[in-house]
């Protein structure tokens, strides 16, 4: 079943083409990764996908409706993001992430929007320090944090810029592990931008390489992710060890 | 099940009993004294027209509630815009609105010839008049609406971002200044400049009964707005893209939001006269004291203002009584301190990051 469909899309900030004619459809429950270098548009791609920024053509469709048929609050609730910089303040982490329950309640929150608040933390291990300060907690906490603060609005959709950018190696694994289990067990689907070649050929179903604004290649990890795109697309020469799903760079 | 492990019930009960508190001072100390008896049996039996008293303790009820009203307006308005800009300096003052009241208020007085000066002139006995307070008042009011229109709508077209309200808010204020400033040079007598720098200058002694009603009404209305939004703002301060993902329009939202604060602040110094320092000083106040979240700073932060201004209007009228200096100067002695002290203290929130 498709749950997201983008087609033709093409973005510009002034004169710069961002996105051009994009095009590509997602099933529900899969995990898709948008690798591609700096600049390349994958940022852009998740902001025209949650309506942040209007395309100039094309359209995109959630759930079977073009995005310009949601209210900005309706398609909040299916749609989560967790963005690549935020203007950290020194609100709670607690309220933080209460605050990603905003479309769900009118004037207060209720006691299941505290619930899912509380389950949230606790699936990024960060329910002890829920009290903290978010200026007071380290880089990889406050990707957490984030993360957290989308998973607590129980999107259908969620997008994901560098997810795992600022994260040990303990919680690179966690936080992509967490996003595989959300798809599998409550049929979530997951969009990320994703650098690192490696985790994307391991921990998605499909892969979009995006090249200046253009799609490159799209399909299945083992399939799009090869010796020839990654010279053409990043300039760099690499091997792709498949056994391992590993990127070695030469 | 967690969270706030302060009580912040008490907090607010604590500020409130100290408004009270305050009230108090401020209808007992003056030339005139008043005992608790005299004001029990006022708030009691309502006023005895018989009784001398009666007309000192209306006189100064007027001024605590305006104050109350007032600084609540100032605070939270002050609190608004700066979650809206997302920047600890910012007020509605940063959208150069008291230039224009001020001219304005200017203009009254030059127009209706809205101003006097009774006595001898001296800083101390005379006694500047301004004639036509209402119209001086409506006029200020109207002139920082229009100068609070053509910002936004300036800013609308680029964009409504921080970065153009401010730059647009910025060079319009010049220019109201310029005018008034050649308003001045070329054409007001000595009178009518000084009459126009004690209007400024802000005095919670002007308003009329009705007046204080508008104020109070006003405060209502915006605390509870403030209250109904407040998730809002918390998304606001987070960033424009965290906003609209999570269902707010972050231009729609500024536009509202922004303009609501600039009709009270407008509302407030017409009344009252520029009395700025409130409006940048209580949401710091408050943010330190109950945390960055919204639902419970934003409300405080009016508090807090009633507070500055109640406390200011006691200095006003004591330290060199009988001669009651203007509140614009006093709460900025008031507020001066609390603020160094919190920064130094407590004030985490703004050093790091
Ligand atoms: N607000 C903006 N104004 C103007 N140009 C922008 C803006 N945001 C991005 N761009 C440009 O649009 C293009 C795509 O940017 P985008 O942020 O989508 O890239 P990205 O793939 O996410 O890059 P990165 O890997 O560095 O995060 C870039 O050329 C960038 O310079
Ligand atoms: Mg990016």
């Amino acid at each position: 079943m498709v749950i997201l469909e983008i087609s033709g899309v093409c973005f510009r900030y002034g004169s710069v083409e961002a996105l051009n004619d994009v095009s590509f459809s997602i099933d529900a429950g899969e995990v898709v990764s948008v690798i591609g270098p700096n600049g390349s548009g994958k940022t852009t791609l998740l902001k025209v996908i949650d309506g942040i920024v209007k395309p100039v053509r094309g359209a995109v469709y959630v759930d079977g409706r073009s995005l310009g048929r949601y209210s900005r609050r309706s398609l909040a609730k299916i749609v989560g993001y967790v963005p690549q910089r935020l203007n950290i303040q020194p609100l709670t982490l607690y309220d933080f992430v209460l605050s990603g329950r905003r479309p769900h309640y009118v004037l207060t929150p209720t006691a299941r929007d505290r619930e899912k608040v509380v389950e949230a933390l606790k699936s990024v291990d960060l329910l002890d320090k829920a009290d903290r300060k978010l200026t007071e907690l380290s880089g990889g906490e406050l990707q957490r944090a984030v993360i957290a603060r989308a998973l607590a609005s129980e999107p259908k959709v969620l997008l994901l810029d560098e997810p795992t950018a600022n994260l040990d190696l303990r919680y690179q694994v966690e936080v992509l592990e967490t996003i595989r289990k959300l798809t599998k067990s409550r049929g979530i689907t997951a969009v990320m931008a994703l650098h690192d070649l490696s985790q994307a050929m391991r921990y998605s179903d499909k892969v979009i390489v995006l090249h200046r604004g253009k799609v490159y290649a799209l399909g299945a990890p083992e399939e799009v992710i090869n010796e020839k795109v990654i010279e053409a697309v990043y300039g760099v020469r690499a091997t792709v060890l498949r056994d391992l799903k590993a990127i070695v760079v030469l | 099940m967690p969270r706030y492990r302060v009580g912040y019930l008490p907090l607010f009960l604590l500020l409130t009993a100290l408004l009270l508190v305050l009230s108090l001072v401020d209808l007992i100390v003056g030339p005139y004294t008043i005992s608790m008896g005299d004001i029990l049996s006022y708030l009691l039996r309502g006023p005895d027209v018989s009784k001398a008293t009666t007309v000192v303790i209306g006189m100064r009820l007027r001024r605590v509630l305006t104050a109350i009203a007032a600084g609540g307006l100032l605070g939270t308005s002050g609190y608004v815009v700066q979650a809206n800009l997302r920047n600890p300096l910012a007020s509605p003052f940063t959208l150069g609105i008291q230039h224009a009241a001020a001219l304005g208020a200017g203009v009254g007085i030059l127009v209706l010839g809205g101003g006097g000066v009774v006595g001898p002139r001296s800083a101390t006995s005379a006694t500047i008049l301004i004639a036509n307070p209402f119209t001086v008042s409506i006029l200020a009011f109207g002139a920082s609406m229009l100068h609070t229109a053509l910002v936004l709508t300036l800013a609308y077209v680029t964009g409504l971002t921080i970065y153009s309200i401010i730059l647009v808010a910025l060079a319009l204020s010049f220019t109201v200044q310029a005018v008034l400033a050649l308003l001045q040079y070329l054409v007001f007598n000595e009178i009518q400049v000084a009459t126009l720098m004690f209007w400024t200058f802000g005095s919670v002694e002007r308003t009329s009964w009705l007046e204080v009603e508008v104020l109070l009404v006003a405060y209502v209305v915006m605390a509870v707005a403030t209250w109904v939004v407040a998730p809002d703002l918390d998304l606001m301060l987070l960033g424009d893209d965290i906003a609209s993902s999570s269902g707010v329009n972050p231009r729609v939202f500024r536009a509202v939001s922004m303009s609501t604060a600039a009709l009270a602040t407008a509302l407030t110094i017409s009344f009252v006269g520029v009395v700025g320092f409130v409006c940048l000083v209580s949401g710091h106040i408050a943010r330190l004291v109950f945390g960055w979240s919204a639902r419970r700073s934003g409300l405080a932060s009016g508090l807090v203002g009633g507070l500055t201004m109640l406390a200011a209007d006691v200095i006003s009228r004591t330290v060199i009584s009988p001669v009651t200096l203007p509140i614009g100067i006093t709460t900025t002695i008031v507020g001066v301190p609390v603020l160094i002290a919190l920064v130094l203290g407590g004030g985490r929130g703004y050093t790091r990051d």
